[in-house]
C-alpha cells in the first residue's frame, strides 16, 4: 500500500487510515480528521503541527437490506446520498442536521441534528454500531447490525458529539424508518419571539405529535423568507413540522387551526414546500456569526433567554435547545455566553459557543465547553495514550 | 476445545456456576471478615443479611443456573451509604455486587463471595417535573411503580419489560432492558437522560442531566447496558412519555409460524410503524390459556399481537394495514380486540407467558439473540429442528417486530442428561443466530451467562476496547467481577455447569 505524500492525505480503505495512524503515532505527530470539512467553524479548531486526514474517500453504502431497516455506510458517505439511497426504498435515517455536504463520520463527531430531532431524536437514538480505529492503529467493533442489542459495552456512543478525539469513525450503521405518507409544516406569523415560543410550548403539551416544533426571530426568519417568500411577514415565526400519515395530518390542521387564529396568519407546506423548508433549515446556519448553543429544560428556555439582543435565533421547543447568532466583532461575545452560562446553570442547563468563523478575533478563548470530569481525561487518555487525536478541537 | 490459561478461582461453597462463569470469576483475596466487621458500622442491623439461613435468598437472579451465596446484603437508602460500603469493599479489597428485584435472565446480580447491595430501600421518586416530562428516581424503584405514578397526568415509562411489575430502573438501566414496546418507542437507553453513580472506587460521578446536548463526551449512554460493571446508578433522570392517545390491538391467529413470520415482515413493508408486534407460538399459547385464560385460539400454530397508537384519527388506517399485511401473509383469521378489557387481557396473556412456561417444566432456559428481521422465517424454522436434534421442547414468544428472538428451552433437571441437551440445544441457537449476522443478546445481558460467547462475537481487539473502558470505571476490578467481558485469554467452551450440592 502506498501512502499519498501530499496532505492532505484522503485514505481509500480503512487499512489506509490504519496505516497513517500508525504512522502519525510512530513519529508522535497529531493528527486531524475530516469528512467533508463543512464544520471546520464548529468547535475550537485543531491546534499545532499536524497532519491532516479526510475520509471523503471513504464514501461507500456498505450494508443494505431494505427489510432489515438498517443502513451502513463509511464515515466520509454524505448523508444527502444515505439518504436518496433510502428514499428509492421508501425509507429514511430521520437526522436533518446542517450543511448538504455532511458526512456521516463528522455528523456524528458533532453530534449534529436538526429540527425533526423532536420527533426522531439524535444520532445516539438510531446509531446501532460502529467501527473505529484506535490511536494505535487497530480497529474494533462495538454493537452490530441488528435493531437491539445489548451485546457488549456501547463504545460507539462514546465518539458522539466526541470531535474524533476518541478515533478515527469508519464505518457506522443505523436504524432506518419508513417515509411518512405526509411531510408538512405550519409556519405561523408571530408579534415576538416569545410568543412563537409560548404558542410552541402549548402545541408540545397537547394531543398532537409534531415531529418539529421551531420559534424563529430576525435573522432566522429573514433567511427563510429567502427560499420561500410567501411566509408571513412578521418578526417572529413559530413552525410546527409533522409528518406521518394524511388523516392524522388533517387533525393537526384543526386543532392548530384554532390555536393559530390568534397568530398573525399562517400557511401551511404541504411536501414539496416542506422539503424546501427543511432544507432552508439545513443550509440555514451562518458562517459568518457566532453562534451559541443554550440548553436547559424546555419550560425554563424563555426565562433564560431574557432580551438576548441577537442577529438571530433558532428555539427547538420541546427540546430546550436555542441557537443564538452574534456578531463576531462584538467586544463581549465571550463575555454574553458565559453570563447565559451563569444563569443557565443554575438551573441545571448550560451555555456554549457551537461554531465561530475561522478568522473570528479571540476564537480560541470563547466558551466551547467546559473541562471535563476525571471521566473525560481518564477516557481520553486510555483510548488516544498519545493525544494524536485532533487535539484541541474538543473543549475537553 | 479452547484452552484455559489462567487457572480459575475455585467456586464457593454453596456455588452451582457453570464452567464459564467460573472461569471468568477471579479468585477473592481480600478479607471478607474485616468487611464483615466492618458493615454494622456503615448500616444499622436491620437493613443487613449476614446469616447463611437468609442469604439463600439471594443466591441468583431469574436465571437459575447460576448460583452463588453473597458475603452478605446490604439495604443502604442514601447515595452516601452506598458509597460508604463500596469504600469498604474497597479497603478490603471484596467484591461487590449491585442487586435490584433480581429478576435479571444473564445471572447479572450473582455475587460470588461478595456484598450484594441492594437497591430494594432506594425507591424513593425524587422529582416529577410534568411540564417538562422528566423524573429524578431512586434506582430501586420498580418499572410500573414509575408508570403509575405519572398515569394521571397522561405519561408513562416507555420501556415497558415483560418483568415490569417487579423490576427496577436501576436493574433496567444496567441491562438497557427493551419490552413489546420498544419496537416504536426505544429501549432503555433512549429514555435516560442522566443519571448520578457511585464508581467503584467509592465517588460519585455526574453524568448528563436536564437539558439536552451538553458539551463533552456521553457517559450517560456509556453506563446504561454496562450491566452494573461501572458502577452503582443511585439516581437516574427518565424521560416521561406521553400516553397515546388511542390505541387499537390486532390478534392475527397464523396456522403455522413460518406464516406468522412473513406476517411480521409484510407489516414492517407496509410503511407503518407499530407499537408492538409480539410473536407467540402454540406451546406458550397453551400454557398460557391453561394458566390465565387470555383468549388465545388453541390450535393456532403462531399468533401475532399487534398494536397500533396515537392519534385516533387514524388508528383504524393503521390496524386495517395491519389487517390487510396478515391476510398477504396466509393469515386463518385476524381481529381486533373489541374493548380494553379485551385487550388488556391480551396483553396480561403476553406479558405472564413466562410464568406460564415456568408451569408446563419445572425449569426453563430463554434465550435472547437478535436476527435480522428478514431472516425471521428460516431462523425459526431451524429452532424447530434443533428442538427436534436435541429432544427438547422449545417454546417461543418474543419481540417479533425488533428481530429479538426468546427461544425457551423447557426442561426438567431431575431428568438425567438433560441439561446436556439443553446446553446442546442452546449453543445451536446462538450459533444459528450469529451465523445469520444477529446479535447475542436484545435485551437480557451478557453477565455470566453469554460470557463464554462473547470471543465469538467480537475480535481480542474489539474485547480489548471495552476492557479499557470498564477498567476507567472499575479500576481494581472489584465492582461486579466476572461479568460481561471475559478476562484476557480465558476462554472455556461455553456449555458446562459445575453444580455442587446447595446447602450441603
Ligand atoms: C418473567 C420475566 C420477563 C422478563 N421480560 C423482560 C423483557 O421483556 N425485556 C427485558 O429487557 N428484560 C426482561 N426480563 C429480564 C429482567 O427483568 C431485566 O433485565 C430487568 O431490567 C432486571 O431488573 P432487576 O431490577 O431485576 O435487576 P437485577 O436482576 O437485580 O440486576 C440486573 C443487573 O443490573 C445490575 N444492577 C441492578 N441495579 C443496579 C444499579 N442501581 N446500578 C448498577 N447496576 C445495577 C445488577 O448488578 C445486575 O448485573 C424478564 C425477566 C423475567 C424473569
Amino acid at each position: 500500500m502506498t501512502t499519498p505524500d501530499t496532505p492532505p492525505y484522503a485514505p481509500a480503505s480503512e487499512a489506509e487510515v490504519s496505516a497513517l495512524v500508525r504512522d502519525a503515532a510512530a513519529r508522535n505527530r497529531p493528527l486531524s480528521t475530516i469528512g467533508n470539512g463543512t464544520k471546520q467553524h464548529h468547535g475550537p479548531a485543531a491546534t499545532g503541527d499536524m497532519t491532516v486526514m479526510t475520509l471523503s474517500r471513504l464514501n461507500q453504502i456498505t450494508a443494505d437490506e431494505p427489510g432489515d431497516m438498517v443502513v451502513s455506510a463509511q464515515a466520509g458517505a454524505r448523508l444527502g446520498d444515505v439518504q436518496r439511497l433510502l428514499a428509492e426504498r421508501g425509507q429514511c435515517l430521520p437526522l436533518d442536521p446542517p450543511y448538504e455536504n455532511a458526512t456521516v463520520g463528522g455528523i456524528l463527531a458533532t453530534n449534529s441534528s436538526g429540527p425533526r430531532r423532536l420527533g426522531y431524536g439524535t444520532a445516539k437514538d438510531m446509531l446501532l454500531g460502529l467501527r473505529v480505529c484506535g490511536s494505535d492503529g487497530i480497529i474494533t467493533r462495538s454493537g452490530g447490525r441488528v435493531v437491539k442489542n445489548v451485546t457488549g459495552y456501547d463504545l460507539h456512543k462514546l465518539h458522539i458529539g466526541a470531535f474524533g478525539s476518541l478515533g478515527v469513525v469508519l464505518e457506522a450503521t443505523f436504524k432506518v424508518r419508513p417515509r411518512p405518507e405526509v411531510s408538512a409544516a405550519f409556519v405561523v406569523g408571530c408579534a415576538d419571539l416569545a410568543a412563537a415560543h409560548a404558542l410552541l410550548l402549548d402545541v408540545w403539551g397537547s394531543a398532537l405529535r409534531p415531529v418539529a416544533l421551531e420559534a424563529l426571530a430576525g435573522g432566522a426568519v429573514a433567511h427563510l423568507r429567502v427560499t420561500l417568500p410567501g411566509l408571513p411577514d412578521s418578526p417572529a415565526l413559530a413552525i410546527v413540522g409533522y409528518e406521518g400519515s394524511r388523516l392524522a395530518f388533517e387533525r393537526h390542521q384543526r386543532d392548530l387551526d384554532a390555536v393559530f387564529a390568534r397568530q398573525q396568519g399562517h400557511v401551511i407546506l404541504d411536501g414539496a414546500p416542506a422539503g424546501a423548508l427543511w432544507r432552508a433549515f439545513r443550509d440555514g446556519p451562518s458562517r459568518d456569526l457566532v453562534i451559541a448553543r443554550l440548553g436547559a429544560r424546555p419550560h425554563d428556555l424563555p426565562g433564560l433567554l431574557g432580551d438576548a439582543g441577537a442577529e438571530g435565533i433558532v428555539i427547538q421547543v420541546g427540546n430546550g435547545i436555542a441557537r443564538v447568532s452574534l456578531a463576531p466583532t462584538g467586544p463581549s461575545v465571550g463575555a454574553t455566553i458565559r453570563a447565559w452560562h451563569q444563569r443557565a446553570a443554575s438551573k441545571g442547563g448550560y451555555a456554549v459557543v457551537e461554531s465561530a468563523p475561522l478568522n473570528a478575533a479571540a476564537r480560541a478563548t470563547l466558551p466551547w465547553g467546559f473541562p471535563g470530569a476525571a471521566l473525560t481525561a481518564a477516557v481520553k487518555a486510555s483510548w488516544d495514550k498519545l493525544g494524536i487525536f485532533n487535539p484541541g478541537r474538543m473543549a475537553i | 476445545m479452547k484452552q484455559r490459561a489462567t487457572q480459575p478461582a475455585l467456586p464457593p461453597p454453596d456455588s452451582q456456576l457453570s464452567d464459564m462463569a467460573t472461569a471468568s470469576m477471579p479468585a477473592v483475596t481480600g478479607d471478607a471478615a474485616g468487611l464483615l466487621a466492618d458493615l454494622p458500622g456503615i448500616l444499622p442491623a436491620d437493613r443487613l443479611l449476614m446469616s447463611r439461613d437468609d442469604l439463600f435468598a439471594y443466591d441468583c437472579d431469574a436465571q437459575t443456573l447460576d448460583r452463588a451465596l453473597p458475603l452478605a446484603v446490604a439495604f443502604p437508602e442514601t447515595t452516601a451509604e452506598v458509597s460508604a460500603l463500596v469504600k469498604a469493599c474497597v479497603r478490603r479489597h471484596i467484591p461487590f455486587v449491585p442487586r435490584g428485584a433480581g429478576t435479571g435472565l444473564s445471572g447479572g446480580a450473582v455475587a460470588v463471595g461478595a456484598l450484594a447491595i441492594s437497591t430494594a430501600r432506594m425507591n424513593q421518586i425524587f422529582e416529577l417535573d410534568i411540564p417538562n416530562r422528566q423524573a429524578w428516581v431512586g434506582p430501586g424503584v420498580v418499572n410500573t411503580h414509575l408508570t403509575r405514578a405519572v398515569a394521571k397526568f397522561g405519561l408513562h415509562y416507555a420501556p415497558d419489560p415483560s418483568s415490569q411489575n417487579a423490576c427496577t430502573i436501576g436493574g433496567n438501566v444496567a441491562e438497557n432492558s427493551g419490552g413489546p414496546h420498544t419496537l416504536k418507542y426505544g429501549v432503555t437507553t433512549n429514555h435516560i437522560l442522566g443519571l448520578q453513580a457511585v464508581l467503584a472506587d467509592g465517588t460519585v460521578a455526574q453524568m448528563g442531566g436536564v437539558a439536552a446536548d451538553a458539551p463533552g463526551y456521553d457517559f450517560t449512554s456509556a453506563f446504561v447496558g454496562s450491566e452494573g460493571t461501572f458502577g452503582i446508578a443511585t439516581k437516574v433522570l427518565v424521560r416521561l412519555t406521553p400516553n397515546p392517545e388511542g390505541v387499537k390491538t390486532v390478534l392475527g391467529i397464523f396456522n403455522t409460524v413460518n406464516d406468522a413470520c412473513h406476517g411480521v415482515t409484510e407489516i414492517l413493508r407496509r410503511g407503518i410503524l407499530p407499537a408492538a408486534i409480539e410473536l407467540i407460538d402454540q406451546t406458550t399459547l397453551r400454557a398460557v390459556e391453561a394458566y390465565i385464560h387470555a383468549g388465545f385460539p388453541l390450535d393456532a400454530g403462531a399468533v401475532l399481537l399487534v398494536e397500533v397508537d396515537g392519534l385516533h384519527d387514524d388508528l383504524q388506517q393503521q390496524a386495517d394495514f395491519v389487517v390487510e399485511a396478515c391476510r398477504t401473509a396466509n393469515v386463518r383469521d385476524v381481529r381486533l380486540a373489541r374493548d380494553d378489557a379485551e385487550r388488556a387481557k391480551l396483553w396480561k396473556g403476553r406479558k405472564q407467558a413466562f410464568g406460564a412456561l415456568g408451569r408446563l417444566a419445572p425449569n426453563y432456559y430463554t434465550h435472547d439473540g437478535v436476527i435480522p428481521r428478514t431472516k425471521l422465517p428460516e431462523v425459526l424454522a431451524e429452532i424447530e429442528r434443533i428442538g427436534q436434534r436435541h429432544d427438547v421442547v422449545i417454546a417461543n414468544v418474543f419481540h417479533a417486530g425488533d428481530g429479538n428472538l426468546h427461544p425457551v428451552v423447557l426442561y426438567d433437571e431431575r431428568e438425567a442428561g438433560v441439561l446436556d441437551r439443553v446446553r446442546a440445544a442452546g449453543d445451536a441457537i446462538l450459533t444459528l443466530v450469529l451465523g445469520v449476522g444477529g446479535a447475542l443478546s436484545g435485551e437480557h445481558g451478557i453477565g455470566f451467562e453469554k460470557i463464554g460467547y462473547m470471543d465469538r462475537v467480537f475480535s481480542p481487539d474489539d474485547l480489548a476496547q471495552m476492557r479499557r473502558l470498564r477498567d476507567i470505571f472499575n479500576p481494581l476490578g472489584l465492582c461486579n467481577p466476572g461479568k460481561v467481558i471475559p478476562a484476557p485469554g480465558r476462554c472455556v467452551e461455553p456449555g458446562s455447569t459445575r453444580k455442587l450440592p446447595i446447602g450441603h
